[in-house]
């Protein structure tokens, strides 16, 4: 951790925070932390609209079952800031998402982050607390 | 006293002729209301105000008969006639007949795109300075920066949106406005006409004189229409003292009235 | 893009980065105690009415008690995630026993690339005034917020869900914009890409709307001192919230706003809250607006169309 605070000091002033602030509705309401969650799936639609954009996956259970789930993700404005481009995650497309499940129980997440085929890991810039918290 | 009214007609004269040749320093005093437009310090058309339409647009862009709740009109489109490829009339007629829960701004009050905003029955801000300029909308405060530098973005990478991103730029005395990355969201009127979110939509503003706009949109659409059509109409300055945008916050109203009896699930 | 930090830790090593950028002088010495005048004070250009130009897009840093993305993870309560209501922490985000937050020693600008450094003095940042930093809450009125915050998560009813998360318009506290300031003759219009809303400041000596016209944003009057812009806002509505914490103001709201320019990046604000149906002082509060990179373009940002929020928290309403 040292040598990350040095790093970020080295460049003080003059870039603050790959996480963008979203001053607006109480993550808890909606999401319960104490429930996190995983999925494995294809996407099959992102809507890139304020405040929230969402992510639709069709997740196949152990029985082959598929459900539809949508996870929340982070303002399309910070998405696109961060370096996200709407054809970098198109329909079709194998993704792991994981995150914090809704508190009524539907399928239905806050994504934390998304990781692509090649491996990469992308945070998604939206209101969900980190599961590590360092 | 032969002097005196030679200096005055010299004097009519000369200011007369500054007039003419629009001299922008001399300009900057205000002008008179039937003349020429006020001017910026940097030369340009002063479009600083409140403004408004004043016409049917809103509830039909083309001529319609008044109904209950429809004042009736005389339409605003070149020709009358909107250039419609024939499974896109189809799809008006289809949007016409659902009107009343298809329509997203009347029904949801989401933001109604461009040129619709314009002719809201509502005022709109025009604030101008030589480095930028915003259209800001008394109807579910919308915005509209004018970039009067850069390039649109990248349709393929960069989140469509409501209002379009508008790209502006003089053309003498003309506010050429330059319009693209729509969603296809949003309709041009209560009727159902629409557009597919390869609307591109050139705006030219030009002051005929202090208190009015020549208002004049320029609508391209290959995948909806056979070719480009437009629309023009007056823009009227407010100008009672004081004048100010308020506030119409339909989103919220709406929100007090569906969820009054909240919470509807378990 | 893959990322090397986690968030968590980004926040904290911006913190820690814009703390260090706030408190440490130019030369990168120790941070100082105390202001010390700057060697030449900056004289900002004119505009053509004779303010002056502020004009740019700028990141505002808090002001104290915001929803700054700072979180204790094993915070006084532990393991608990502070969001979540619970019966030790049931105003669920704040510990302060007034509900303001806890003002780290930085401010986040919210992931904006900034124009230039910090200013080189230490700045007044959070709650200022009073100096014993507790909010002057009348002792019924914050019994009164308290039960409101209890009913907030779940929310019991559309009142107790934050205007935030409605879309609503923010007014003066809530949203980080970023902000565009533009100044025509005889007015600053204040641009917001959060919820895309214009704040007019009239600079031109009219008096305030009638009492009857209540606004979200209220209305703004102002005139410059020197380098100083003070805005006077009445005829708020009553749908105004501070911060998650202090929920809802009154509609007796009467804010002055002073902003003052540093030099040509940089300018601190102020803000004081008169509400004296709430609180049996008026209190101030503190922060920076900090211009952004050239070449960087306000967004839209469109709230309502895009926002499920009232339907994850209710359901659907019954259609007519």
């Amino acid at each position: 951790m040292s040598n990350k605070l040095y790093l970020a000091v080295a460049s003080f002033g003059l870039f603050l925070a790959a996480r963008p602030v979203t001053a607006h509705h109480a993550f808890a309401a909606e999401f319960d932390v104490s429930k996190p969650v995983k999925v494995r799936g294809s996407i099959t639609k992102v809507d890139w609209v304020n405040p929230h954009s969402w992510i639709y996956v069709d997740v196949k259970d152990a029985d082959g079952k598929v459900t539809n789930w949508h996870f929340e993700l982070g303002s399309p404005n910070a998405l696109f800031r961060l370096g996200w481009k709407k054809d970098a995650i198109p329909a079709g497309l194998e993704v792991e998402i994981s995150g914090y499940r809704a508190k009524s129980g539907e399928p239905v997440g806050n994504a934390r982050s998304l990781t692509l085929p090649n491996g990469h890991e992308l945070f998604t810039g939206g209101s969900a607390p980190d599961i590590d918290g360092k | 006293m032969n002097t005196i009214r030679r200096s005055i007609i010299s004097a009519a004269a000369f200011a007369t002729i500054l007039w003419l040749m629009e001299i922008p320093a001399l300009a900057q005093a205000p002008a008179a209301r039937a003349g020429a437009p006020r001017r910026m310090a940097d030369g340009k058309p002063d479009f600083n105000g409140i403004w408004q339409a004043l016409n049917t647009a809103a509830w039909d862009i083309q001529d319609h008969v008044g109904q209950l709740g429809v004042p009736p009109g005389q339409g605003v489109v070149e020709g009358n006639e909107i250039p419609y490829q024939a499974w896109a009339l189809a799809k008006k007629k289809e949007n016409f007949a659902n009107r009343k829960t298809a329509d997203q701004t009347e029904v949801n009050c989401f933001l109604p795109g461009v040129p619709r905003i314009t002719y809201m029955p509502f005022p709109f801000k025009i604030a101008q300075t030589s480095k930028a300029i915003a259209f800001s909308y008394e109807f579910a405060h919308g915005l509209r920066i004018i970039q009067m530098e850069g390039n649109h973005p990248d349709p393929d990478s960069f989140p469509d949106t409501w209002m379009g991103d508008s790209r502006g730029h003089w053309e003498g005395e003309t506010l050429v406005v330059d319009v693209r990355n729509f969603n296809d969201q949003t309709w041009f009127d209560q009727a159902g006409n629409f557009h597919s979110d390869a609307l591109h939509v050139v705006e030219r503003y030009t002051l005929t004189d202090p208190d009015h706009i020549n208002y004049e949109a320029t609508i391209e659409d290959p995948k909806v229409f056979t070719r480009p059509w437009k629309m023009s109409m007056p823009l009227y300055r407010r100008v009672e003292k004081n004048m100010e945008l308020l506030e119409y916050e339909c989103v919220f109203y709406l929100q007090e009235e569906r969820y009054k009896n909240a919470p509807f699930k378990k | 893009m893959s990322r090397r930090f986690s968030s968590a830790i980004m926040a904290v090593a911006v913190l820690t980065t814009v703390s260090l950028g706030l408190l440490m002088p130019v030369n990168g010495q120790t941070p100082a105690k105390v202001a010390t005048p700057a060697a030449t004070p900056w004289t900002p250009p004119r505009t053509p009415d004779g303010q002056p130009d502020i004009q740019g897009i700028y990141a505002r840093g808090g002001v104290g008690g915001l929803a700054v993305e700072a979180r204790e993870s094993n915070g006084p309560h532990g393991a608990e995630n502070p969001l979540d209501a619970t019966a030790s922490n049931p105003l669920s985000v704040s510990d302060r026993p007034d509900g303001l937050r806890n003002i780290p020693k930085g401010f986040n600008v919210g992931g904006t690339p900034v124009a230039g450094p910090a200013p080189a003095e230490k700045r007044r940042l959070g709650l200022i005034d009073p100096s014993n930093k507790v909010l002057p809450w009348k002792p019924e009125e914050d019994r009164n917020r308290r039960d409101f915050l209890k009913r907030t998560n779940p929310a019991a009813s559309l009142r107790y869900v934050e205007y935030d998360a409605r879309c609503a318009l923010p007014g003066l506290f809530l949203g980080n914009g970023p902000f565009e300031f533009i100044q025509p003759p005889q007015e600053v219009v204040v641009l917001s890409e959060y919820s895309h809303f214009t704040r007019v400041i009239h600079l031109d000596g009219r008096p305030h709307l009638g009492s009857n016209i209540r606004l979200f944003n209220g209305d703004s009057v102002g005139h410059w001192e020197g380098n100083t812009l003070i805005v006077d806002t009445t005829n708020f509505n009553e749908f105004t919230a501070f911060s998650r914490e202090i929920p809802y103001l009154s509609d007796a709201l009467h804010t002055i706003e002073r902003l003052t320019i540093i030099d040509q990046n940089n300018m601190d604000y102020e803000v004081t809250v008169d509400d004296p149906k709430l609180f049996t002082k008026p209190w101030k509060t503190a922060g920076l607006y900090r211009k952004v990179k050239k070449g960087y373009e306000i967004m839209e940002y469109a709230c309502a169309e895009g926002s499920l929020t009232l339907e994850n928290i209710f359901g659907k309403p019954p259609s007519r």
